[in-house]
């Protein structure tokens, strides 16, 4: 049964900006506007069940953080709606929480502060005892009144995942999570992130760059294709290439040969869509 | 051999500037002083300063509440109207232009509509330094607020913060540093506008500091003006110290080398 689903007729996108097309000179000269949108997205639908993990790999600049914003309820400027079991999702809400790509701590907040700030407001009774937990859960107790700027990359992924964990989204959404972390952090997250999906009613759709960490997480991969024109060819929307269901049971390997060869397949259409 | 902790030598050398000016004045004095009218007796000064000190203490006094209460009506203003303007597209259609063609005239030059409108008075004196504060502070919040990553607004979206709690979360705490920075800038345009403020509505003996300093320079009384201006330097020493304590506290999470160096205890 689908729980989640985007379903996009039309996104474009305008290369000039608005001040060119339809105001000042040109408009004064009564010349008409420049248009140079570009489609970006055309008759895309993705579907999501309820409690899966779905990843998003593709090229860089193909849509796939675009694709992750329209999910959150960021971007609303496309023909299409977003449901949510069954209610269209117009604004963005606490039931769909996204890590960004850069993490997004509040500079001016400590780590404390930071993951604090995901507690609703007014709720003081479990506010202290919860952010400490979370603190400790990250391992990051001897940094809770640290400013971002002198964390490690690591470090300031940890409080960006220890902000979703502590108030829990029905739909927990992540833009390249892993990319500024070394390989043992990275475990570590990944261990956090699948005990959270373990739970129950938690869906995880994630946009990673490293398809081994895609196919060792996800129950199904989605290989999105799409490029900007070039002199010689035309542009070409997002769109899916393949959809590759990964039937491993949990808990999972990290060194799985399955995991390995699936990941190789992936690769191979992705390297094939290339040329 | 005597052992100097090193913050100690660096409040000793602190001293090692202003201690010269005043011995390079002195100096001056026995050179020139016999034939030089303009160069008075720093021996004198001092003098004249502890003679005449209830005179100096009263009017410095009026002086201080008087920049005090601008400026702090002022950087009040200036911060919410600041982070309105720059949240609020209409507002910025509005009085932007305005706002922007204002901070470029020299406030001096509206010196005489501030009299036409609030009268001969306190009100009026106070409100010059208001809006010399203003203008600044105005300024440097709503660009604050306007060059932040668009993503926290995003993230509070998420969040679902009421705009209570954005002010309180994101627009105060991210605009701080560049609040406080005008505020301790426009402390030095202040003490100017507090005597061109004295000076206009003439008082005496309740002028303060600023009219005082100004008068004295008019009748030629060089003694008497050089001692207030020690006292007004003191003074705005004392304002930028606090203010600079102020501005390294709600700057502790910047990324700048002053907020590195406020974090490993340097100066």
């Amino acid at each position: 049964m689908t729980y989640l689903e985007v379903k996009i007729d039309k996104m474009q996108y305008s290369d000039t900006p608005h001040f060119v097309q339809n105001r000042g000179l040109r408009k004064f000269l009564g010349l008409a506007p420049i248009k140079k949108n570009r489609v970006l997205i055309e008759d895309l639908a993705i579907h999501v069940e309820k409690e899966e993990v779905i990843s998003f790999v593709g090229p860089s600049g193909v849509g796939k953080s675009t694709l992750l914003r329209i999910l959150a309820g960021l971007e609303t400027r496309f023909d299409g709606n977003v449901n949510l079991g069954g209610k269209s999702i117009k604004s963005p809400s606490r039931r769909i929480q996204v890590v960004f790509q850069d993490n997004c701590l509040l500079p001016w907040l400590d780590v404390e502060g930071n993951i604090a700030f995901a507690i609703r407001d007014g709720d003081h009774t479990t506010r202290e005892q919860k952010t400490r937990e979370w603190v400790e859960n990250v391992r990051l107790s001897d940094k809770a009144k640290a400013f971002p700027k002198t964390l490690s990359g690591g470090e300031a992924s940890r409080v960006a995942f220890a902000r979703v964990f502590i108030a829990p989204p029905e739909v927990l959404l992540l833009d390249e999570p892993f990319r500024a972390v070394d390989t043992i952090t990275k475990e570590g997250l990944q261990d956090l992130l699948i005990q959270f999906a373990d739970k129950p009613n938690t869906t995880i759709v994630l946009v990673s760059h490293s398809i081994d960490d895609a196919v060792f997480l996800s129950d199904r991969v989605i290989a999105l294709a799409g490029s900007p024109p070039t002199p010689t060819t035309p542009a070409c929307p997002l769109h899916i290439l393949e959809e590759f269901p990964v039937t491993l049971t949990r808990p999972r390997e990290r060194k799985n040969k399955e995991i390995f060869e699936l990941a190789e397949r992936v690769k191979e259409k992705l390297r094939a869509a290339a040329h | 051999m005597i052992h100097v902790s090193k913050k100690r030598l660096d409040m000793l050398s602190a001293w090692i500037v202003p201690v010269a000016l005043l011995g390079s004045w002195f100096c001056l004095y026995k050179l020139e002083g016999s034939h030089n009218s303009f160069v008075t007796d720093p021996l004198r000064v001092f003098g004249m300063l502890l003679r005449n000190w209830s005179a100096f203490v009263q009017n410095a006094w009026l002086s201080m509440c008087r920049l005090f209460g601008g400026v702090v009506l002022g950087t009040i203003f200036g911060a919410a109207s600041g982070l309105a303007l720059a949240r609020v597209a209409r507002l910025r259609v509005l009085f932007s232009p305005t706002l922007q063609t204002l901070s470029s005239i020299p406030f001096m030059v509206l010196i005489p509509f501030f009299l036409m409108v609030f009268g001969f008075g306190e009100v009026f004196r106070v409100s010059v330094i208001t809006a010399s504060t203003f203008l600044l502070v105005n300024a440097q919040a709503f660009h604050a607020v306007r060059q932040l990553n668009p993503d926290y607004f995003e993230l509070a979206a998420i969040y679902e913060k009421s705009s209570w709690q954005l002010v309180k979360r994101v627009l105060v705490p991210a605009s701080l540093p560049a609040i406080v920075g005008a505020l301790r800038f426009s402390l030095l345009l202040a003490w100017l506008a507090v005597a061109l403020a004295e000076k206009a509505v003439a008082e005496w003996p309740n002028g303060g500091l600023g009219y005082y300093i100004l008068r004295a320079k008019e009748q030629g009384q060089f003694i008497d003006m050089f001692a207030s201006v020690i006292v007004l330097a003191l003074l705005a020493w004392v304002f930028d110290q606090v203010v600079g304590r102020l501005q390294r506290q709600v700057s502790r999470w910047c990324d700048t080398v002053e907020a590195v160096d406020a974090r490993e205890g340097q100066v």
